[in-house]
């Protein structure tokens, strides 16, 4: 028999149709797992496989949806034993039908848990429970992994990489979106297609959610972006509830009809929840004769977040933010040693209000666990961002870590000439997916000439196309050198740049900041410079999007060369609320904020001092009058214990007197924390640092945790050291850090009767552990009488009361 | 969305007063950030109450005139977390203001929701208040069957973490009885809850508004 892979190409297939919907009607009870009746009941199992094999039907889908071991485990069987009856009913289905050229197609459904952050299933878990079932299905004689019904692409990665690393057998992978065109965790389709193709999935497809009517925008979209043959697979149309039972409305010809519309652009048709044999077999009388697509092939890069994709077509530039790296940043140095991720999060929202498309993180610091940190910073910034990332890093491990976390298609930044450099990071690309930077330098150093650098270049290409990496994947990066240090630097990226991309056919990245390195003004030469490059055909320009010369320039380059649609994008950056709002020249140096100098000191608590900005929460006011008080000579202590420490007493008494509530509270926190940030800028270091004396943790099995980033605020605010272990964190990690830290008071919160047990069983393993720290909880759920029945030291009804028991234990 | 303001007050402990001007402002704009990203989405499904029947003393109470229900499930997605998360990053006083907005925004779509039941019912049937999981005695452990039956997994993305606690975390699962005579309206949530030391607890001149 011929590959599947082949045979798809050389003539029309059909998947099979609904198996659920049938299974029930064959008397499946409601609630049972049905893919355990593969094992109870083959027969039934098996005369749905037959009725779609005599329907015409070639590839049949195991009944494995929801075959991973949480799942199967209950019902006293095994994930393989599962898989390999689902796999031998097929098969038996064939004999009984007399089939001999049909494929099976192991099916693998979602877990149904969300990943992290946002759920508790861990990535690496959902790789090993994906990876139990798609082992069976090969070792069982499958011939493909039909991986679908995914709404999330984190969890479809996962699968992805799981049927990467356990069989050899072709790869379909399918997705369910509803009637917003968007997945249910965000993510549009064409990011579907920048992730599935960067892991190199051999078919993508659409089923279940929707009828072929409504599917029909969606996979279109599919259709525009994708270069490999496309699968659908729509239910009978809207489920519709009739009588307590799921029902769909859309008849055989109906189902038909509305399918042959869309076939031109779907090589592998099938059915999902609702259609029948009937519905396949009509689907295959009115279909078969049609041409099969012709998939072709898209040069855009095409590389995405969880949510969206951003596209390198070679003719409209792209804005890499390149704030995050910590070289020459003191700020971003500290905050990635504190593991400050908020810092971090903060530059990235600045980048992205400022227009960038894409974000670089590098966190490369001396002494720093790299690969962790790197992992922490990419999964952190995925959290709340949805602009791509660039993965930026010359350590292999540490872009592996990264790479596999990455919820999307990442750009790589970067490989280069050496053959060390090829080795290790050709194979990360080709596994995970990735836009890569190409850098032209190899064991000799960088070439002098365009010709030295394009010959590299061209090396890079050669080797990731034997690899199977597409060169529409690669930007050439023609490396910017200071003006400074020879006269030729500039002209010799511009010309490596303008080449690779006419001679090799590839996209360009440049770092275009290190042009000036060493020269006055270096914003007017930045500027120029990177007009030229753009002019010369940079697709990924690696800047600071917070420089207002450099944004300036990027929006007159999209509007002088037709980018930009009536100017609107320009237009809109310079009026009100966009980023370069104000800014009467793009390259006018924005005015520096006047530091607030009153004439004559106002007396304590009146407006304009450093406890009326605290008061009101006004964040900015409260920095700068703590930098003007400092650097007028006050003592920093005064500062605090005379204006901060009344402040804070004074809005915090107000709370609880009921006269001003939960934002003001948090607002007077945060300028106050902002204020004392500042000052201990002025402190000796001695001073300022110090071991963590209070540790915060949500408890194990709670993932909600604002509240307890509330009593963060507020406990910082009162120069409380706090070191946050976060949320669903394991009673045996807080004992273990709170034995090596030696913290005196530990804050413990849970939100649901469902995880006050854990917050017991954190108390009960702190006190067998023989450690001395007072226990201080609180949550929505706790009580001051459960508080005592667990042995909790002080119950928190409310943030404060953290506070005063912290002043209580600890002093201050 | 246009939401209430004095219900964005009451979930953020702030009862019979307006908010601050810049927490107004915080609401205001947590509003249109929802409203750009978020999708909230919603299903129901009629069915026999001998599914729930003998798990919980108060919820048998609370449907004894009913046979049938519809259970129902409303979330803001994950976009709505994500959000959160963001807000935090930013300030947790605009985070804390943002949570109290999606906690009014799925009240409202809770009742926008119970709105339709009501104009899809046959004569005679009126519905109760919606119960969830977790009120009075009807323990946590209902939401597993809860979100099965209404396959709220695969056509919400709405999940159970291994603690039982739902995710994405914006989100309602509920029980409306359908009734054989009229039952209280739907929007006095609070009254029927025994928690009566609630912070968050509607007072009476909450519920008798008109939405």
């Amino acid at each position: 028999m011929k590959p599947l892979l082949t045979a798809i190409r050389e003539g029309r297939l059909y998947l099979d149709g609904g198996m659920g919907s049938m299974l029930q009607a064959a008397g499946l009870p409601e609630g049972r797992l049905p893919d355990v009746w593969g094992v109870e009941n083959p027969q039934a199992v098996q005369a749905i496989h037959r009725a779609y094999l005599e329907a015409g039907c070639r590839l049949i889908t195991t009944n494995t949806f929801g075959t991973t071991a949480p799942k199967v485990e209950p019902y006293g069987c095994t994930v393989a034993q599962v898989m390999s009856a689902a796999v031998a009913n097929v098969r038996a289905a064939m004999d009984q039908a007399g089939v001999t050229d049909a494929y099976v197609c192991a099916d693998i459904g979602p877990t149904g848990k969300l990943l992290r952050p946002y759920g508790d299933l861990d990535f690496e878990e959902a790789v090993a429970r994906f990876a139990a079932p798609i082992r069976a299905a090969e070792e069982a004689g499958a011939d493909c992994i039909l991986i679908e019904t995914m709404s999330d692409l984190y969890e479809m990665k996962a699968a992805v990489v799981a049927a990467k690393e356990n069989c050899s057998l072709p790869i379909l992978a399918s997705l369910i979106f509803d009637g917003s065109g968007k997945l249910l965790t965000g993510g549009s389709p064409r990011a579907a297609v920048a992730l599935l193709e960067g892991l190199g999935v051999d078919v993508i497809g659409l089923n279940c959610g929707l009828g072929p009517r409504e599917m029909a925008p969606v996979f279109r979209q599919l259709w525009e972006a994708a270069s490999v043959p496309l699968l659908l697979q729509p239910n009978a149309g809207l489920p519709r509830s009739e009588g307590g039972k799921t029902v769909y409305d859309v008849t055989p010809a109906d189902y038909a009809a509305q399918m042959a519309e869309l076939a031109p652009m779907a090589t592998l048709l099938g059915g999902c929840c609702g259609t029948t044999p009937a519905h396949l077999a009509a689907l295959i009388q009115a279909t078969k004769d049609l041409p099969l697509p012709e998939v072709t092939w898209k040069d855009t890069l095409l590389i995405s977040s969880y949510c969206q994709a951003v596209a390198l077509d070679g003719h409209d530039p792209v804005i890499i933010g390149e704030r995050i790296n910590p070289t020459g940043k003191k700020k971003l140095q500290a905050a990635l040693r504190a593991g400050d991720m908020d810092y971090v999060l903060n530059e990235a929202f600045q980048q992205e209000e400022a227009g960038a498309h894409i974000l670089d993180v590098n966190v490369g610091l001396p002494g720093l666990d790299e690969p962790a940190v790197l992992t922490q910073t990419v999964e952190a910034l995925q959290a709340v961002t949805g602009l791509p990332l660039q993965l930026d890093t010359s350590n292999p491990e540490a872009m592996e870590a990264a790479l596999r976390r990455y919820n999307g298609k990442p750009l790589i930044n970067s490989v280069n000439g050496k053959e060390e450099s090829l080795a290790a990071i050709l194979p990360l690309v080709k596994k995970y997916g990735g836009g890569l930077v190409c850098l032209t330098l190899d064991d000799d150093g960088i070439p002098a000439d365009a010709e030295g650098r394009l010959a590299i270049a061209e090396k890079i290409v050669r080797r990731a196309e034997a690899m199977g990496i597409p060169r529409r994947e690669l930007l050439i990066d023609g490396l910017t050198m200071p003006v400074s240090a020879g006269g030729e630097n500039a002209k010799v990226t511009l010309e490596t740049l303008r080449r690779a991309k006419a001679e090799l056919g590839v996209k360009t990245a440049l770092g275009v900041s290190n042009v000036s390195f060493g020269l006055p003004k270096r914003e007017v030469l930045n500027q120029n410079f990177f007009t030229m490059a753009l002019q010369a055909g940079l697709d990924g320009a690696i800047i600071n999007p917070k420089s207002g010369a450099m944004l300036g320039a990027y929006h007159a380059y999209r509007a002088l060369m037709g980018l930009d649609e009536q100017c609107g994008a320009y237009m809109a950056a310079f009026q009100e609320g966009g980023p370069l709002a104000g800014t009467a020249a793009p390259a006018a140096p924005a005015a520096p904020a006047p530091a607030p100098q009153p004439a004559a000191a106002p007396a304590a608590g009146e407006e304009g001092t450093l406890q009326h900005s605290v008061c009101k929460g006004l964040k900015e006011a409260a920095a700068a009058q703590a930098k003007a008080l400092a650097e007028g000579g006050r003592d920093i202590l005064d500062i605090i214990n005379g204006e901060l420490v009344p402040a804070l007493d004074q809005v915090g008494k107000g709370f609880e007197q009921g006269t001003l509530f939960l934002p003001q509270l948090l607002m007077s926190a945060e300028a106050a924390k902002g204020a004392f940030q500042v000052l201990q800028g002025y402190l000796p270091a001695g001073e300022s640092q110090g071991e963590p004396q209070i540790l915060l943790a949500t408890v194990q099995g709670d993932i909600h945790d604002i509240g307890k980033n509330i009593v963060k605020v507020l406990l910082e605010s009162y120069r409380f050291r706090v070191l946050d272990l976060g949320k669903d964190v394991p009673p045996e990690t807080i004992v273990a850090t709170a034995r090596e830290r030696e913290i005196p008071l530990v804050g413990l919160s849970a939100l649901m009767t469902t995880t006050a047990p854990a917050m017991a069983e954190t108390i009960r393993q702190l006190r067998a552990a023989g450690l001395e720290c007072k226990v201080v909880v609180g949550g929505a759920v706790i009580t001051g009488d459960y508080a005592a029945s667990i042995g909790a030291d002080r119950y928190a009804p409310d943030a404060m009361a953290t506070v005063h028991y912290a002043q209580e234990v600890l002093g201050g | 969305m246009n939401l209430d303001p004095r219900e964005i007050a009451r979930y953020l402990g702030i009862r019979g007063k307006p908010l601050d001007p810049q927490g107004a402002a915080w609401a205001d704009q947590c509003q249109r950030e929802l409203a750009q990203t978020v999708t909230p989405r919603h299903l129901g499904r009629r069915l026999p109450l001998t599914l729930f029947q003998g798990q919980s003393r108060d919820l048998d109470h609370h449907l004894r005139h009913c046979r049938e229900g519809i259970l129902y499930a409303v979330t803001l997605g994950p976009e709505a977390d994500r959000l959160l998360r963001r807000w935090s990053a930013q300030s947790m006083a605009k985070a804390a203001v943002g949570q109290a907005v999606c906690a009014a925004w799925l009240d409202d779509l809770c009742a926008a929701y119970c709105a339709t039941l009501e104009q899809d019912l046959a004569p005679g049937e009126y519905l109760t208040p919606p119960y969830s999981p977790g009120y009075g005695d009807w323990d946590l452990g209902a939401q597993p069957l809860v979100l099965d039956l209404l396959q709220a997994p695969k056509r919400l993305g709405l999940t159970l973490t291994a603690g039982g606690m739902l995710v994405p975390e914006k989100s309602v699962t509920a029980l409306v009885g359908i009734s054989d005579r009229p039952e209280e309206a739907c929007r006095q949530k609070c009254m029927r809850c025994t928690k009566t030391d609630c912070p968050f607890r509607a007072g009476p001149a909450e519920v008798l508004r008109e939405p």
